[in-house]
């Protein structure tokens, strides 16, 4: 009989122990920075203005099949 | 001390009417209209009075005698000394607009769900020493001002035979202008603090006057500006690159991408960056916790509260006495149904919940230590070291996608396997199959815990504040003389239960461990004097 209640107070204490720690841990979270997907770039609060003018593209080389950097790099020598 | 035009009392800025106020006759003024006797004839420094904590270092201005008998820093009371001081005005201030009332019914919302923190957290008495406190802010001025930029564009196509892609060259001109990037440069105030009450309106700013200061705070600590100055010019960099790509991506050229590194950007778009002081309004709130300090801060202007949450040791015990009380019906109902083995299935039980407790632990700490990480003070690092720290972002991001930290190692496989081993060998164990197994493998399976165990420690000691922890080696103690009761008596019951009981103190002092560690880190040191082992104020005056 004494052998079942240690078992079980020993058990029971385990148990509470655990639980009582995760409880503690998610009650004590601390609040969440400002979140990242509403303000990707970190400009919460700020101002900005941002204006791009006459963009002009043009083709630096003819298509190709492109595979290494160093291909990239002799076009724009020549 | 600003006085009254007309009756010469001290007249004081009052948040509701964001004007200075007589308590005397009542009169009030614009902040822009009041200045001191001595004050107009300097426009870039204006006098105030600086006090400084003997106990911490902190400094801190303020327009009014009673400041000096309580420092918020280091949460003590003490005599400051004051000196009269000129200090460097600021460029623009954003006023107090949330009150003390309405910073307290923010900070309560917060703590509401703190069941665990300790009771002075909730005290009307306590919450009535919130202090307001002007924090100096660098803002950043972020120009970008090219007529010829010349960045490369690509254009990928995939094909079974191998990617092709063209690239473009991108010239065009661009003007940009941000304004109100703002970072903290204050010693005191933690960059994790602040990121949480984080943002401040820019839109709301004025042009600083002394007179806003009076009947407040404000800090004098000064992080130098280069320290956080690569930020918003990266933020400006990435978002020019961003409308660059939206602009440019159109019509013939809709699948054209623009990739540029944070220097290429730099140099193509001529980024500039110029810094200015302001102050921002912060409601603070200290809290003693053994030899540190929890802050609590609210946003003066937002409402925004965040707050340091330690566990009350003296709760959890608490909370883990009630439970037990709880848990011991069931689990006393389980061990009637084994009544002769009783002994023997507790032991099998503990092994597997220590098993349990031991990778809790590890990961525990892994996230721990992220968090430590991220909590490092750009400000305090710099003078510590005299380096700018640049933050790992990506260490950020793995601790908000929680299960990749799990993902990434090999211990993490390994301990997998030995947990499921555990529950298949517990499962077979409690209905009375392993009797057969025997001894052979219930000590694998201890030799498995002491392995997790140790992998615990080992990750625990690579921890900076962890050096007084020890409380899984008492973990580990107790499960080798469990080996050793198992070695030497494994068929006697009380042996085997004692066994059991040792393994079941060991994991609770390595809980234990977890919540110290956990304060550890919602505590602070006080900002200048760390008390670290013997050396208390010589080195940190020199740091
Ligand atoms: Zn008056
Ligand atoms: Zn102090």
């Amino acid at each position: 009989m004494p052998t079942v209640i240690i078992c079980s107070l020993f058990l029971a204490f385990f148990a509470a122990f655990v639980s009582v720690y995760f409880l503690a841990k998610l009650t004590s979270a601390p609040s969440d920075k400002k979140n990242d997907e509403e303000d990707e770039f970190g400009l919460a609060g700020s101002e900005f203005d941002c204006k791009f003018k006459n963009i002009r593209i043009h083709s630096r080389v003819s298509d190709f099949y492109i595979k290494t950097k160093e291909e990239k790099n002799t076009d724009n020598k020549r | 001390m600003f006085a009254c035009k007309n009756c010469g009392g001290n007249i004081i800025y009052d948040i509701k009417s964001g004007k200075l106020v007589c308590k005397h006759c009542q009169s009030s003024f614009d902040p822009e209209n009041v200045t001191k006797e001595n004050d107009s004839v300097d426009y870039d420094y204006f006098e105030t009075t600086v006090f400084t904590c003997p106990q911490c270092g902190a400094a801190i201005m303020c327009e009014d005698n009673e400041a000096s008998s309580f420092c918020t820093y280091c949460s003590s009371s003490t005599v400051l000394t004051s000196r009269i001081s000129k200090e460097k005005k600021p460029s623009y201030i954003i006023p107090f607009t949330k009150t003390k009332a309405e910073c307290i019914e923010e900070y309560k919302k917060i703590t509401k769900k703190a069941i665990f923190a300790p009771s002075e957290f909730r005290k009307d008495s306590q919450l009535d020493k919130f202090k307001a406190i002007y924090m100096p802010y660098w803002c950043y001025e972020v120009t970008q001002d090219s007529n010829m930029f010349d960045v490369t564009g690509t254009e990928r196509y995939d094909e079974q035979t191998g990617s092709m892609s063209s690239f473009y060259s991108i010239n065009g001109m661009v003007r940009g202008k941000f304004t109100g990037i703002c970072k903290d440069a204050s010693y005191n105030f933690s960059d994790d603090l602040s990121e949480r009450i984080a943002p401040f309106h820019i839109k709301e700013k004025k042009k600083f006057y002394p007179s806003y200061l009076s009947g407040f705070y404000a800090d004098v600590s000064d992080v130098p500006s280069k320290v956080y100055e690569h930020e918003p010019i990266k933020i400006a960099n990435e978002v020019a690159r961003e409308v660059l790509q939206g602009e440019a991506a159109r019509g013939e050229f809709s699948n054209v991408k623009v990739y540029l590194s944070n220097d290429q950007a730099t140099e193509q778009f001529n980024t500039t960056v110029e810094a200015k002081k302001a102050l921002f309004p912060v409601w603070f709130l200290s809290f003693k916790q053994n030899k540190k300090v929890a802050y609590v801060t609210v946003n003066g202007q937002t409402g925004k509260a965040a707050s340091d949450l330690p566990v009350s040791i003296m709760k959890y015990l608490i909370a883990v006495l009630l439970a037990t009380l709880v848990f011991f019906v069931p689990s006393a109902y389980l061990f009637f149904l084994f009544w002769e083995r009783a002994p023997f299935v507790f032991m099998d039980l503990m092994l597997l919940l220590s098993a349990f407790v031991f990778v809790l632990y590890y990961f525990e700490i892994k996230r721990m230590q992220i968090i430590e990480t991220d909590s490092e003070d750009a400000g305090k690092f710099y003078r510590k070291y005299g380096v700018v720290y640049i933050k790992n972002k990506e260490k950020h991001k793995s601790l908000k996608n929680f299960y990749n930290i799990y993902k990434t190692d090999i211990i993490t496989f390994a301990m997998y396997i030995v947990i499921v081993g555990i529950y298949i060998w517990s499962f077979t164990s409690v209905f009375g199959i392993s009797d057969y197994f025997s001894l052979i493998t219930k000590m694998i399976f201890i030799v498995g815990n002491i392995v997790l165990a140790l992998i615990g420690f080992i990750r625990s000691i690579s921890l900076k504040n962890t050096s007084n922890f020890y409380g899984i080696l008492v973990g580990v103690a107790s499960l080798v003389i469990t080996t050793l009761i198992m070695l030497l008596a494994y068929s006697y019951a009380y042996a085997v239960l004692a066994g059991g009981v040792f393994i079941c103190i060991g994991c609770f002092v390595t809980v234990m461990d977890l919540i110290r560690y956990h304060n550890e880190l919602s505590t602070r040191k006080p900002p200048y004097l760390k008390k670290r082992g013997g050396d208390v104020i010589a080195d940190s005056y020199n740091m």
